[in-house]
């Protein structure tokens, strides 16, 4: 039982201090921005007027004609406030997105006890699910898609959503699809589906500002008058400042994928932990793999909410070292998996043998 | 003077440890219970459906009537000896349990050899459902344990040992796996593939 509590400790771990560097980054973002003005504020700041005029024009430096202004120097944490607003506000905005819009966007219908077997048996096994994972049975929904595929939806506990393709219920069997449940459900309980959607947020922000930065890069600095040393300082920090918006996309880009492969083996971990039967999610992911067609309902934006990605080029087997990938290789998360059930037997043998 | 702000400072992390320690107890406390409660609600379920199951095959398996009457004693003793427990006493409804359990393989192996029996539609729904409630009798059990086994184990570990007394924390009983057929239930696959 060690071995994936262990896991998921430092799963955690690992996802909160990337998601710190995150915010670090993002304070960086707005914060240098408002160093650079503090240390050129001293001097003439007709550039930063000419580089972000529609900021600046209040600046008490250029409005009050009066006295002599180079001495007077003000913090305004204006960029600091501007980003941060930004950051809040999209997530906001995205987070409050209706779940279930997803889901219809995926042609989805509700699956019911009646209509089949296989739809009762589904039903029955997201049940067994909840409770081996002490939570409250999601909404169940069945995505008319020969592709086997699941994914996972909803921000908070009475909004979650489980959708399965058609396709998977007919390639797994009753212990595989326990696997998949569950590790949708690790989903919804360690709360991947509302990460996914922050860093998702953060990642369209950060590809915003390095757009509207390198788009407006025609004038050039034109720091005159004021303290020699604070132009320099300021010029460095400005100088740092637009190299890290440059590279602000690609970074948050690849540190996004970094956590969502950090969350689908803590996923995996979670499922075996509540079906106590890794092999048969191991068998899962082997059966999802194989399945050479990509999963034409699910958008390319809803791919990390998949138990493995929906598009065929992620499917390959051994792509060992895709940085960009929303999921891990299958073959690793597999091997990963049968380790977990490989220590259990080891370690339930070992009991028996003390025991008896 | 130093030395009485030491002496303060310490007096408070000691305070906020112990308040710490108690309340992990108290809210270990209740997710064991919480715990419980999911057995005996999935139990109901198993002890319910039973009936249903009985009545739906009783016409076509008169002859079988010894295999019937265990499964509906063993419930019914199943059903009174989980009316009146409490995790102190889980060996008792497990070994209840365990019993119907048994009576119930015995009952479904029959049902197997019936063919005629398996072709309606309502026993195999039956079936489904009566797999999938062990099942959940099973993962409630195993949520159950897992959460007994941290409650008891932070009752002994410092500093929350310290507190155990004062949060009337005592340790709960684990519900136990003890008959063969009992171990073999969750793979029991009654489905009709």
């Amino acid at each position: 039982m060690a071995t994936f509590t262990d896991l998921q400790e430092k799963n955690r771990r690992k996802t909160r201090v990337i998601v710190v560097c995150f915010v670090l980054f993002f304070i960086w973002l707005g914060a240098g921005l408002d160093l650079a003005r503090y240390y050129w504020s001293g001097g003439n700041t007709r550039f930063l007027q000419h580089y972000y005029g529609l900021f600046f024009r209040s600046h008490p430096q250029v409005t009050t004609g009066a006295g002599p202004v180079h001495n007077q120097k003000h913090f305004q944490p204006i960029f600091t406030l501007l980003v941060g607003f930004a950051g809040v506000g999209l997530a906001w905005w995205s987070l409050s997105n209706a779940s279930e819009n997803v889901l219809t966007a995926m042609c989805a219908r509700r699956a019911s006890k009646n209509n089949s077997p296989e739809e009762q048996m589904l039903i029955n096994v997201v049940e067994e699910m909840c409770i081996a994972a002490s939570m409250r049975p999601p909404k169940v929904w069945i995505i008319p898609d020969p592709d086997p595929n699941a994914l996972a939806v909803g921000l908070e506990e009475g909004d979650y959503h489980v959708a399965v393709t058609e396709g998977l219920l007919r390639a797994l069997n009753r212990d595989e699809l326990q696997g998949v449940i569950g590790h949708e459900l690790a989903h919804l309980k360690n709360q991947d589906t509302r990460l996914m959607t922050a860093l998702t947020v953060l990642v369209g922000l950060a590809a915003l500002i390095s757009e509207f930065v390198s788009r407006n890069r025609y004038c050039s600095v034109d720091v005159r008058g004021g303290n020699d040393d604070d132009n320099k300082m300021g010029a460095l920090i400005f100088g740092l400042w637009f190299f890290t918006v440059l590279l602000a996309p690609l970074a948050t880009q690849l540190m996004a994928m970094l956590v969502s492969r950090e969350r689908e083996y803590l996923a995996d971990a979670s499922s075996a932990q509540f079906t106590r039967n890794p092999e048969a999610l191991a068998s899962a992911l082997d059966k999802i793999s194989s399945a050479v067609a990509p999963t034409a309902l699910v958008k390319p934006a809803s791919a990390h909410l998949c138990i493995a990605s929906p598009t065929a080029s992620d499917l390959s087997y051994d792509c060992e070292s895709d940085w960009f990938a929303t999921h891990p290789p299958i073959k690793s998360r597999i091997h990963r998996l049968n380790t977990i059930g490989a220590n259990w037997k080891a370690k339930a043998a070992r009991e028996a043998a003390s025991a008896g | 003077m130093t030395g009485l702000i030491v002496v303060g400072v310490i007096a408070v992390i000691l305070v906020f440890v112990l308040v710490s320690a108690y309340n992990r107890l108290i809210s270990l406390k209740g997710q064991t219970q919480n715990a419980w409660k999911q057995i005996d609600v999935q139990l109901k379920r198993r002890h319910d459906l039973i009936p249903n199951l009985i009545n739906s095959v009783k016409g076509a398996m008169e002859f079988e009537r010894e295999t019937m009457e265990a499964v509906i004693s063993a419930r019914n003793s199943a059903v009174k000896v989980a009316a009146t427990a409490t995790p102190e006493t889980a060996s008792q409804l497990a070994a209840a349990e365990g019993t119907l359990t048994t009576a119930l393989n015995r009952f479904m192996a029959v049902v197997e050899a019936y063919p005629d029996l398996k072709a309606t539609g309502n026993i195999s729904q039956l079936q489904e459902e009566l797999s999938s409630t062990e099942n959940k009798v099973a993962f409630a059990r195993q949520a159950y344990n897992d959460t007994a086994t941290v409650y008891n184990v932070t009752q002994q570990q410092f500093p929350t040992v310290l507190m155990a007394g004062m949060a009337g924390a005592a340790p709960a009983q684990l519900w136990e796996i003890t008959e063969e057929a009992d171990r073999a239930v969750p793979t029991v696959n009654l489905s009709f593939h």
